[in-house]
């Protein structure tokens, strides 16, 4: 929509000659109407039919790319190949792919003819009826073409083909990768580092967005004194630029974190980051798009736009995130009222639907589907998929990982493909470069000083070479190619459309490929068992929970301490689960007595059988912190590699009371976490030789 | 600047416009859902889902739409471009259809099948077609038409009309577990009769005589359109199993691709979809192809896949295919009041209902006596009664009808069609299970039971398909089957030793454990056949002696109450079922 926009907008330029460019809807051949209306018919029949059929092509070239994609990526995790993830093969086929059809297939030629000119006095509009020679047609809109371009609209109309409707991106592809990231936060891990992610998420972002825009300016108007760029190139544009290009996106880094089993804090906040950053990044971009002073002098500071638009950022944030967050209750409190869970077809299916709901509610109501997605994506997990039957959670999660599969290497295919097949490139060597020094200083200045304001307040430091890890984590990757394809209408959008691309190639390659000996050269400890963690997660929570009586710092790492968080997380635990889901402690023991009817409604008997069994171990992280106040003073089960390593690593240092554990049960701990992360090399070795015996 | 705020409002508004419409049908989808959890719960069978689907359709229409005056309504159009259905939502439940086939039972019955989708289908369409002709003659003659309406339409309603789809009725049997031969007759006849409906249609649109007198009958437009039905069928159909092979020499070249379930979840996926669409690239019918794909992949490929995997697709196709059929079916509600140009014409309608009864009655009875000339085990009276009524129209007859609607003879199809499958739906569907008491139709049938039911077809064709298949395809497309060094000539030898996966040899020496499948079965027949211990089954034992077959009865009626009962206490506290 924006793409229309600017469009009209691009129109008042003198240069450009207004040409519309209809597609039609009923009938293709109107323009050489003839005066048999059977042969026109069959005609209007054909060309349609040749459409779909070349609709069909380009969709079956992606997908055998995709299949392509896929069959390597085997080989490649077969062979163990770690320096290339499968999102950087995508992007290499897409390549590949691109280059065979812009210079392999011949351009055909078209007929000069000149378009035919009217004049409407309402300008263009989105769908038009035109009488010819007696017969109506229907046709859209398709966009504004340059006047250089105008004979070249046929000749290029394979490569038109192969571009998609930047909206196919954000309507279609974006929402099960974005679901998929918030359904599959890592619970314990994110809601420990919350506020660190929270910080890293709007601050972090509003700094890169701020210093890369600031950067950026600087290098346009270098590029205007050296005489390289006569086109409009607006502040607000650089701000722009900065806004989309720090939705950072990870997703090689951590595939090969969870293949390596990485450290479960440092995956928490890097995973964490990028997928609020994702959010914050596409509201500030449409914040600034919306930044309009009034008066004249349009694109000068303007005090009250610009509180205006910190106001629609808030607003629109805050908006998706409540429709996410309501969505996500509703369906947590349909799923827990009816017995759903007898039948798993309908649950999934019910599950997808409201999911889906989400995104078209946001998107009815003016806010960001995708942002409302991803905070229903969270919520679902914490609390719907308590309810879901066993079946129905496998399912669930399988499906939604089969779309984001599928959707994510398909953006990456076709991030390859747009390198050759789109036509409006602008590779302005200066700008690519400035660019590319920019998100470096701004990845900089996000992680370094934030890291440091958060180390004053986090009990478990991050510590230096985890930040060297998350600058290095920087990647750029789907988001940003989405939201700098949404517009492509100016120049200055081209340039930058342009750029994104290269970087995010870049970073997917060179950074996504050394991640591997950056792990090991900063001295990351990697095949850590998830489970290990469980324990010492409990530990921080019982502090958490604020028992004065124990000794604060006997806990491995209570890392967020604002009262904030406990007040919100001591609400969830005694209310919010217990009303939307069958776990947790019955409402009629949290509530005060004078709701006890009301409580003992909204309880389900489930929770009294749940309260009675809390002791069990469960993985999830309410059940912990039950447990965890019987067997606190339990050493032996604290000691796990992580603790125990950290402890030798900072041994003398006066607030971590691992220390107080001898060095030798350290040194055991390390030497079994070891022979563990060994055995298990070995098995995944076996497998890997005799797989087949594994499903005959 | 003010052009260009007027250009963004008017995308955002049709964005949010999109957006609403679109919201309504999955909230539509969602209520469905939940009522037919309570429907299920409360073991209501008289609505299944997809006529519950219907009636939200309408409500929704009703409450929603029509209380908002007229000027609001033009902008909302809740109608879809007609080849989205063709396109996005038929084509996974094609490929379900034929994914899910009761591989079993459907090869057991495979020329019944074809006799009754093909030859069946013809005679249905020709039947309705030329009754249909006769109704639009006495309509001219009282008057009531007055739109042109030739010979060729009349033809294309019956092909549309043509195709059934008993998904009511075959959602009760599976619920009830009926008779497995009967189920998979219906299902199968009802699977191969869309694409046969679909090609015959398209075939009879191409039907354009040469010369003046368009719209007569001229015997090389006619041999032409026969050549083109063939064409597109054989296209469709080879490709179809061209892509399933391929999928299958992929997963078992690749031998090791079961490591990742999801890569190989992803890959099934996309060769599924790239069928589809390399179809509709070469011309052909992209759903013909995906459904032969979708019984190829299930007859090889699966056996390739891992077993979380298999699992994995079955369930991925399942969810779609539940979801674009509700889909469909409550689309088909809001249709009946939002599409703008129905012609409601009452002889036409009540024309069509007679003539699609004769149709099936012609269709059924001529067939099943002619096959059961040929049959061992005879397709009896009362299956024969249960098929003439399971004869219920569904999505395919609905996306075929509104896939053209621009003449008035078309509209008047489309409206037809529309109260048709509304009819069968509601009464057909709902009355499946008091016919299945009336006819007697044996209920309950473990299908583990039927393993070693005797033989039914023995054309020799059929058997020289299955050697080969069993022999030589089996073995090179999947890990199952006897290795290929045992069962080619030996001068194959170091070509077969190549081709046969290492598993094979493993899977060899177990051959004779039980196993479900259709060829192990066989294989063990052989040695066992002259066992009667191991076929006493409830159906085959029935014909032999009285004593034997009430006792199995009795034993059969025993396991059902268990059921009943076990499932009755599953209802009762299902609490205890996920904790």
């Amino acid at each position: 929509m924006d793409a229309l926009g600017n469009a009209a907008s691009a129109a008042r330029r003198a240069r450009t000659m207004l040409l519309l460019v209809w597609t039609l809807l009923n009938a293709v051949s109107g323009l050489k109407a003839d005066d048999g209306g059977m042969v026109e018919e069959l005609v209007t029949e054909k060309e349609a039919e040749e459409s779909h059929r070349q609709d069909s092509v380009n969709l079956l070239t992606f997908i055998s790319l995709l299949t392509l994609t896929i069959l390597t990526i085997w080989l490649f995790k077969h062979r163990r190949v770690r320096f290339l993830h499968e999102t950087g093969l995508a992007m290499i086929y897409g390549l590949l792919v691109g280059v065979i059809l812009r210079y392999g297939i011949p351009a055909t030629s078209y007929h000069n003819k000149t378009p035919p000119s009217c004049s409407l006095k309402e300008g263009p509009s989105s769908t038009l009826l035109l009488n010819i020679s007696g017969k109506f047609f229907e046709y859209t809109l398709k966009g504004e073409i340059n006047f250089r371009e105008i004979h070249n609209v046929e000749q290029n109309d394979m490569l038109r083909k192969v571009t998609f409707d930047p909206e196919v991106f954000f309507n279609i592809l974006l929402p099960p990768i974005i679901f998929h990231a918030g359904y599959s936060l890592k619970k314990r891990h994110f809601f420990r580092n919350l506020g660190s992610i929270i910080t890293y998420a709007f601050l972090g972002t509003a700094i890169s967005c701020f210093v890369i825009g600031n950067l950026m300016y600087g290098v346009v108007k270098l590029m205007r004194a050296v005489g390289q760029l006569t086109e409009k190139f607006y502040y607000t544009d650089c701000l722009f630029f900065g806004a989309i290009i720090s939705a950072t996106d990870p997703v090689t880094v951590l595939a090969i974190f969870n293949e390596l089993h990485a450290d479960g804090d440092l995956y928490a906040l890097l995973f964490g980051e990028s997928v609020m950053n994702d959010a914050v990044a596409i509201v500030l971009s449409s914040s600034i798009v919306a930044y309009q002073p009034a008066g004249a002098n349009t694109h000068m500071f303007d005090a009250s736009a610009f509180f205006k638009s910190v106001g629609i950022f808030l607003g629109i944030f805050s908006g998706s995130f409540v429709m996410g967050a309501a969505t996500g209750v509703v369906t947590a409190l349909v799923t827990k009222f009816t017995k759903l869970h007898c039948f798993p077809l309908l649950e999934t299916a019910l599950f997808f639907l409201m999911s889906w709901s989400t995104f078209l509610l946001a998107e009815a109501c003016g806010f960001t589907g995708v942002v409302a997605v991803l905070f229903c994506g969270i919520t679902q997990a914490h609390y719907t998929s308590n309810n879901l039957s066993e079946e129905s959670t496998k399912r669930t999660k399988q499906l939604f990982e089969v779309l984001h599969f599928l959707a994510e290497n398909f953006i990456f295919s076709y991030m390859g493909l747009a390198l050759f097949t789109f036509q409006k490139h602008i590779f302005s060597p200066i700008f690519i470069i400035g660019a590319f020094v920019a998100i470096f200083i701004g990845r900089a200045l996000n992680i370094y000083p934030l890291s440091f304001l958060l180390n004053l307040g986090r009990r478990d430091k991050i510590r230096g070479n985890f930040q060297h890890m998350m600058m290095f984590a920087g990647l750029r990757g789907a988001m940003a190619f989405a939201l700098a394809i949404r517009d492509t209408a100016t120049s200055a959008r081209q340039m930058m459309f342009t750029t994104t691309l290269l970087i995010v190639f870049f970073t997917v390659w060179v950074f996504g490929g050394g991640t591997t000996p950056m792990l090991s050269w900063l001295h990351i400890r990697v095949g850590v068992d998830p489970d290990q963690d469980l324990q010492p997660s409990g530990d921080s929570f019982q502090v958490l929970q604020g028992d004065g009586n124990q000794d604060e710092g006997q806990s491995k790492t209570k890392q967020e301490s604002a009262w904030l968080f406990r007040l919100w997380y001591t609400f969830d635990h005694n209310y919010l689960k217990p009303i939307l889901t069958h776990s947790g402690p019955p409402l009629t023991s949290t509530l005060p007595s004078y709701c006890g009817p009301l409580a003992s409604c909204l309880t389900s008997p489930r929770a009294y059988e749940n309260h009675e069994q809390l002791r069990d171990p469960d993985t999830d992280l309410i059940h912990n912190d039950a447990d965890l106040t019987f067997t606190f003073g339990d050493t032996a089960i604290t000691t796990n590699g992580a603790s125990a390593s950290r402890a030798d690593a900072t041994g003398g240092l006066g607030w971590s009371t691992n220390g107080k554990r001898s060095g030798s049960t350290s040194e055991e701990a390390l030497e079994r976490e070891l022979d563990s992360r060994e055995q298990e090399l070995l098995s995944r070795g076996t497998r890997l030789v005799f797989p087949m015996e594994d499903h005959i």
